[in-house]
């Protein structure tokens, strides 16, 4: 197997809505800003893998050929990922698997999405568009109609059956990971939410499904994120600083067959993260880590993410949010960039945007949300909004 | 005169002078009646021509019918918590209506203390 790099990285900012652009102009630009990071054309690349969470939402069926053709790629090969909200960790595994193999030296992965085109015709809202358009990822047979959103799923599934078991995280401690990441977010330029909360003010918000909390949920966003992957021999070619791949999974684990030993739990996400440092021969994250951007849909799955990750024993993670640990100047900073409670959050972008912030830590060129690099390694994880679907990469220089 | 009262008299002005508050106003044409514990008599709010007014007694039509104690909704309005928060716990009551269109309520008296 072939050592697989990134090589170039491309964002753009997280916003609510961005009227003024299309999502072919806005996977343009993220492109477009990756080549340019990497020093490459887009005729040097091999394969263009495409992510999207929900087509409806685009308004575009079969996206993937469209933006092809917009990108100039015409005459090569193109995939297009299908893995809900975690498409884009599925098309950063496949691209790896495409390198690796020696099928195709260069691969672009280009992860698009807008939340905000598609509106509600009785509320006139894009939010309640949003969550339509979301509604019908689910199992549209046994789930849509009786499915709650996101965020009281993830309370109802993880959360609260957690928080029964160990008696953690705490109200306090749920607040206090919304305002680490909501500070955070206050010096990311590219944050969508820059707001200066207390623990009161989140704890006090309006209640989603308790103890979940408006400030403890996700944004709805329109963003695009690009990563360009290239063989050793190629990312030595192209670049003094490589970040690796040395570590990569994903898996599916039903969360939603409500069995008791997986309630309160992010199983998928446990099983990607051991086979991933498994991988990269890591032993204990807490310590071998820098830096990781964590999928906070709630701040609740954050602190749990802590466990799975392996960052803490079950039932500790809010103690990590007590003591500092994942602050910016903590042991091991989480969410430098506010993360998808103040950042932005989209399905089916977010990973791919966590993976171009933690090359650019790991390259120490993050600006002003910038962490200490040490060990030089960073995590990245991502999640459908069932938890049903995970995955981990640890990324390296 | 209630603490709820005083508070939604201090408030109403601003939020009729608030263009946010106002773009909320205009697509939410409701009345709401509150009977509250610390409160002398019932009194409500209405939306007229685009604006918020408080009133005393029970008007004619009613869309939304509060009941429950008013030192909580104080706090509400004082946007120390939100409105989820005493209906959550009870000691607020939404006996006719909707929960949703007394939350678009909550999102009106919200914009008088946005950060952004």
């Amino acid at each position: 197997m072939r050592k697989v790099a990134v090589v170039g990285v491309g964002t753009v900012p997280w916003r609510s809505h961005y009227e003024d652009k299309t999502w072919l102009a806005l996977g343009f630009e993220a492109a477009k800003n990756a080549l340019e990071d990497a020093h490459l054309a887009k005729e040097d690349i091999d394969l263009a893998i495409y992510s999207c969470f929900c087509e409806l939402m685009l308004r575009q069926q079969i996206m993937s050929y469209i933006i092809h053709e917009y990108l100039g790629l015409q005459a090569k090969p193109s995939l297009r990922t299908n893995a809900a909200g975690a498409a884009d960790i599925a098309s950063l595994y496949a691209g790896f698997c495409e390198v690796a193999s020696g099928m195709s030296d260069i691969v672009l992965i280009l992860a698009i999405q807008k939340g905000g085109d598609l509106y509600c015709r009785e509320t006139r809202s894009r939010g309640d568009g949003f969550l339509k358009g979301t509604s019908f990822a689910f199992d549209t047979t046994w789930l849509q109609h009786v499915v709650p959103g996101t965020a009281a799923l993830m309370t109802a599934v993880f959360l609260v059956p957690h928080m029964e078991k160990y008696g953690t995280p705490t109200p306090q401690q749920l607040g206090k990971a919304s305002v680490k990441n909501h500070n955070n977010a206050l010096v990311n330029p590219e944050a969508q939410l820059k707001l200066e909360l207390s623990v009161e003010d989140v704890l006090n918000s309006r209640i989603i499904a308790w103890p979940t909390t408006m400030y403890q949920c996700c944004l709805y966003s329109d963003c695009a994120a690009a990563l360009i992957l290239a063989s050793e021999e190629k990312a030595k070619e192209i670049t003094d600083e490589p970040v690796w791949i040395s570590g990569i999974s994903e898996c599916s684990y039903p969360a939603m067959r409500f069995e008791e030993k997986s309630l309160g739990r992010i199983t998928a996400l446990n099983i990607s993260a051991n086979r991933a440092y498994r991988m990269a021969g890591i032993k204990d994250p807490l310590k071998e880590l820098d830096v990781a951007e964590i999928y906070d849909l709630i701040s609740g799955v954050e602190i749990l993410s802590y466990e799975e990750l392996g960052f803490c024993g079950p039932g500790e993670g809010g103690e990590l949010v007590d003591e500092g640990v994942v602050e910016k100047n903590g042991a091991l900073p989480v969410n430098p960039t506010g993360g998808r409670v103040a950042a932005g959050h989209v399905g089916a972008v977010s990973a791919a945007y966590s993976t171009a912030t933690i090359v650019r830590q790991l390259r120490e060129e993050a600006g002003s949300i910038q962490v200490p690099i040490q060990n030089g390694r960073g995590l990245i994880d991502c999640m459908d909004g069932y938890g049903s679907v995970c995955g981990v990469a640890i990324l390296e220089r | 005169m209630g603490e709820v009262k005083d508070e939604l008299k201090r408030v109403i002005p601003l939020l009729n002078g608030n263009p946010r508050a106002k773009e909320i106003i205009e697509g939410w044409p409701r009345t709401v009646l509150f009977e509250l514990e610390g409160e002398e008599t019932p009194f409500h709010i209405s939306v007229r021509e685009g604006r918020l007014s408080l009133g005393d007694g029970v008007p004619g039509e009613v869309d939304i019918l509060v009941r429950g104690k008013g030192k909580e909704l104080a706090r509400v309005v004082r946007r120390e918590r939100d409105i989820t928060h005493p209906i959550a716990e009870a000691s607020l009551k939404v006996e006719k209506g909707q929960l949703s269109q007394l939350i678009i309520f909550d999102r009106i008296l919200a914009t008088a203390k946005r950060k952004t």
